[in-house]
């Protein structure tokens, strides 16, 4: 319960205020209900900001996430690289050996020489394909950093706006809370009138 | 925050007169505010648990992913070293290969140029294995982070409604003191106008 249910909770008495022809009771009566919707109002806008707020940080947490599956794709793509240039490596230094094993002879030695060229050349062309794909992964572990970055800076908008919603909420609430001493003294006077014309009487 | 159904009529009152109604309401608007605050203090409680929870959660991934870290470093430093050695070698390759094929010395620096290109390709496959184990970790490293960056956000948003509830305890305990204030003022100006009226029939 917070002050402002005085209003919501109690309608009918409040519209019974207002019909009642009395105008401080009214003019109070007119205040309560003025910042109990004003309240209400800032209440659920503030709770609406709030649920962005939490939606825009998993949706940030969600970026992180995204850029470590994108880190571990752009080291498997590269790995992959790597191991093919390794392999097309080991593979012509063994075939070159091998055909020097078999000739060793100027021709051969220029034969296993473009041989092991060969394989050297193909795992350099495999390399290159890997590192374009581990390009494309890094590029996309930039863009889910600007993805978290914005959603970072949506979920402050909306924690800034939230708290601006609770100011308001404060606000209405300081308005039911001088609507209601403003009765309250409004109903002491007169009391203290109606008691002095007794003693006059 | 949601309130506590009371009784109408509290424990020890005794009803009678303007004075003694006055009187049940007050104890019913006391009765009221002490539920209500103890009903504000089970909610924030409540609320702590989950701020000290998802704090607790964050330092955990904080730590994990420091631990993360320091795997990435190491596989990441063995990938270097095995990237420098591959290096090392793939030079040895090519030199050997230059100087055998304009020299006579070929049927000696052939097989060592072989044999150094076969170095170089597997230092590059092991680095290839230490490339995978170096950003799983650093992959590892940023999960944990993210884990980390989504505990520190939920203590935040705890905290932000935990300042909420205390407001509005805070409020709602003003609204009941002001109702309380005014049923006593009615009372005081119901006794202060009896006196009165009494006065003046004392009077006439």
């Amino acid at each position: 319960m917070t002050i402002a249910n005085v209003g919501s909770q109690n309608p009918v008495i409040v519209n019974q205020l207002l019909a009642s022809g009395d105008p401080g009771a009214e003019m109070a009566a007119l205040a309560v209900e003025n910042g109990t919707t004003q309240r209400k109002v800032a209440s659920e806008t503030r709770e609406a900001y709030e649920a962005e707020e939490a939606s825009e940080d998993q949706k940030e947490v969600d970026a992180m996430r995204q850029k470590a599956n994108d880190i571990e794709t752009e080291g498997w793509v590269q790995a992959a690289g790597m191991a093919a240039q390794g392999a097309m490596d080991v593979t012509g230094g063994v075939v070159g050996l091998k055909m020097l094993g078999t000739d060793s002879s100027q021709l051969g030695i220029a034969k296993a020489n473009d041989v092991s060229g060969i394989f050297r050349g193909l795992g350099l062309g495999a390399s290159a394909a890997s590192a374009v794909g581990a390009s494309g992964a890094r590029a996309a572990e930039a863009n889910d950093d600007a993805n978290a970055a914005l959603h970072k800076a949506n979920a402050d908008q909306a924690k800034e706006a939230a708290e601006d919603m609770h100011d308001a909420q404060q606000g209405a609430a300081d308005y039911v809370k001088a609507g209601l001493d403003f009765y309250r003294d409004y109903v002491s006077t007169d009391a203290q009138t109606h008691a002095a014309a007794l003693h006059k009487v | 925050m949601t309130t506590t159904v009371q009784p109408a009529i509290p424990r020890n009152v005794a009803i009678g007169g303007f004075d003694g109604e006055m009187s049940a309401l007050d104890a019913i608007e006391s009765e009221h505010r002490q539920a209500d605050l103890e009903t504000g203090k089970t909610h924030v409680e409540g609320q702590q648990r989950a701020e000290d929870k998802a704090c607790q959660d964050a330092q955990d991934a904080l730590e994990r992913a420091e631990q993360a870290e320091s795997h990435h470093s190491f596989w990441s430093d063995v990938e270097n070293t095995l990237g420098d050695v591959a290096k090392v070698a793939g030079a040895v390759a090519t030199a050997a290969m230059a100087v055998a094929t304009g020299g006579a010395a070929a049927a000696v620096l052939v097989p060592l140029a072989e044999a150094a290109g076969a170095t170089a390709g597997v230092s590059e496959i092991l680095g290839a294995g230490a490339h995978v184990e170096s950003t799983h970790y650093a992959a590892d490293a940023e999960r944990l982070s993210s884990d980390a960056q989504d505990g520190t956000l939920r203590a935040g948003r705890t905290e932000t409604a935990i300042s909420s509830t205390i407001d509005d305890i805070k409020d709602c305990d003003e609204a009941h003191r002001q109702v309380q204030q005014a049923i006593q003022g009615a009372i005081q100006t119901n006794d202060e106008t009896s006196a009165g009226i009494a006065g003046t029939h004392i009077r006439g």
